[in-house]
């Protein structure tokens, strides 16, 4: 069982880190959702019915995850006054190893507008954006129609077009 | 606005940080202790059980065993040690 896990990090451990990092932007908690991630792989193999692709599955996991993940930094966020006093609780910074230096500050920008976008927008706006992966294989991994996937990116762009131009004043 | 998305684009792709794997694996390994104390207190509750359920048992059929003075009464026996009344 472990050396067939070994298999599916080496496979895939890339793509399911990165993926974290588009939703995450830093390090630190892209790497805990990839222990997640795998953690998740490896009690669920058993129940992997093949109906969908492995990698298809496996993104599936990351993103489901990667959501988790903020919303429990949210909640503990949301009920930090106990824990102002133990500083774990530190304010969300931007650390994302795949953007160059000259990039950073305009693309922190941009991912403070998609951090702002509901779940299932910013999950479709990262896998064909970011990912770059087509709208079929975008609808495959969020268990939707193609047309729905274009229905939310066009919703994500709206609403980031409106979010960019207030900003912008 | 699309010039602007424009940048993600541009976002590389990193590799893994190479001590993951092993993190993932100590994990497991943690989980996996986990379960067997989870079975061992399991068997401990499943002992205890059995231990409460012979001694219910056993004092049950204590209860039902015939007394002294069952006996005496039914052989006909003279409850007093005198001889001459």
């Amino acid at each position: 069982m472990t050396d067939t896990l070994e298999q599916l990090y080496e496979a895939h451990a890339k793509k399911v880190y990165n993926l974290a990092l588009q939703y995450v932007q830093n390090s630190e908690d892209a790497q805990e959702i990839t222990q997640d991630v795998f953690l998740s792989v490896h009690q669920q193999l058993g129940n992997f019915r093949g109906e969908a692709n492995l990698g298809t599955w496996i993104y599936r996991i990351t993103v489901n995850k990667s959501l988790d993940h903020l919303k429990a930094k949210k909640r503990k966020k949301r009920f930090g006054f106990f824990s102002a006093f133990t500083a774990t609780n530190e304010p969300h910074h931007f650390d994302h190893p795949g953007v160059l230096l000259e990039n950073r500050e305009e693309t922190e920008r941009i991912f403070s507008f998609i951090n702002e976008l509901p779940e299932n927008q910013k999950t479709a706006l990262i896998l064909q954006k970011i990912e770059q992966k087509s709208t079929i294989e975008v609808a495959e991994i969020m268990d939707l129609t193609p047309k729905a996937v274009e229905s939310l990116l066009q919703r994500a762009r709206t609403n980031l077009s409106k979010k960019i131009d207030t900003s912008e004043g | 606005m699309k010039d602007q998305l424009h940048i993600l684009e541009k976002i590389e792709t990193v590799d893994a940080p190479p001590f993951l794997f092993t993190r993932i694996q100590a994990k497991i390994q943690e989980q996996l202790a986990d379960k067997l104390t989870t079975k061992q207190a399991i068997a401990y509750l499943a002992g205890l059980a059995f231990i409460v359920v012979l001694n219910v048992l056993v004092l049950k059929q204590s209860s039902d065993q015939p007394t002294e003075s069952d006996l005496v009464s039914e052989l006909n026996l003279a409850p007093a040690n005198q001889l001459y009344e």
